[in-house]
């Protein structure tokens, strides 16, 4: 069952939509469904909600915004920079290391009881 | 269950302290992503209210979107992280700098004719005495406009008041001890002179007068604030 927001996932917003745009630019819209999609619907963020999330990205650097035209209507684009794609590695290696780190201790409390 | 209140959005984000290019910013995607929202629950056969309703619930509630927004420190502007620097100290360093500017531009002539054309012009009366104007409305009229707009910011942005009015009541005690002036040589040769005084150092001349301008100052940017006050603040949640 998917919970929108859950306390444990902070930071995980930050790292999703970073590797995502590392993938191609996207707006809101379309990153919340990306995530979701990307995700199986295990991870559903508060579509709005994840607007501040762009915002501070963009603010340490890590994003740029566009305005482009879809269909018709402008809507705000996010390409993920140089700076964004060193936040995203190094990201990417804390959750790869508390992965194994937890994965460590469910195997430990498998074994032992 | 109706679109979100996008103008009750942005005032409370406003009174959190949250930047207006970032409230401008939040509150445009917002209505961008309720629309993709929307047309993407047409496109599944809802109905225009069910669609409404279903966009409305996707994109989150009021509470939940102005608290994701404030709980990003980075995103709030300078004057709510340190109102007491904005507010307090800025409509006097403005002042100041303000004065600067002046007494550069009104000196500069003087400077180059004598420094780079060593020529000796002397300017008529009527030179001398547009400078005196300027320098009247310098020291009466430019601190209650910048004190004045100093609150219409704070107004316009739902800021808590305290700092503003300090600093606003600040400068317009300070603009009313303080003087200045440039002065053309009227003769050739003769020397020109920068005057700036204080009357709140000593020897404390004109206190009555000075105590007056002070008060009159006061007195004036509060009646604007009473005033208008509200009508500025109401404008901006229109």
């Amino acid at each position: 069952m998917t919970q929108t927001n859950p306390p444990f996932m902070s930071g995980v917003p930050e790292l999703l939509v970073l590797r995502l745009l590392a993938r191609q630019d996207m707006y809101g819209y379309e990153l919340v469904k990306a995530i979701r999609i990307a995700t199986g619907e295990i991870i559903a963020l508060g579509e709005g909600v994840v607007y501040p999330v762009l915002h501070s990205l963009e603010k340490t650097g890590a994003l740029k915004a566009s305005r482009r035209p879809v269909n018709g209507r402008t809507r705000v684009y996010y390409t993920l920079t140089a700076k964004g794609q060193r936040r995203l590695d190094a990201l990417t290696a804390d959750w790869r290391r508390v992965r194994g780190g937890i994965e460590s201790v469910l195997s430990f409390s498998r074994e032992n009881s | 269950m109706k679109e979100p209140n996008y103008i009750l959005i942005r005032k409370r984000l406003l009174q959190e302290g949250v930047a207006p290019k970032h409230v401008r910013r939040t509150v445009a995607e917002l209505r961008d992503h309720y629309a993709d929202l929307h047309e993407e629950a047409v496109r599944q056969g809802c109905t225009i209210q069910e669609a409404a309703r279903a966009a409305t619930k996707r994109l989150g509630s009021e509470d939940d979107l102005v608290a994701e927004v404030v709980a990003k420190p980075e995103l709030r502007s300078w004057s709510s992280r340190w109102p007491w620097v904005i507010y307090g100290l800025g409509p006097i360093a403005v002042f100041v700098l303000v004065v600067f500017v002046i007494i550069l531009i009104t000196s500069a002539p003087i400077w180059l004719e004598r420094t780079l054309t060593g020529a000796r012009y002397i300017p008529p009366i009527t030179v001398q005495m547009g400078i005196d104007f300027v320098f009247l409305g310098v020291v009466y009229v430019a601190p209650l406009l910048i004190a004045i707009l100093a609150l219409r910011i704070a107004l316009l942005r739902h800021a808590s008041l305290t700092w503003p009015m300090i600093g606003s009541i600040f400068l317009c005690i300070f603009a009313g001890a303080f003087d200045v002036g440039v002065h053309w040589p009227t003769i050739v040769d003769g020397p020109a002179s920068l005057e700036i005084g204080f009357a709140y150092a000593p020897p404390f001349p004109s206190p009555l007068k000075t105590g007056l301008q002070s008060l009159g100052n006061v007195t004036f940017v509060l009646i604007f604030f009473f005033l208008y006050g509200r009508r500025i603040e109401e404008s901006s949640s229109a």
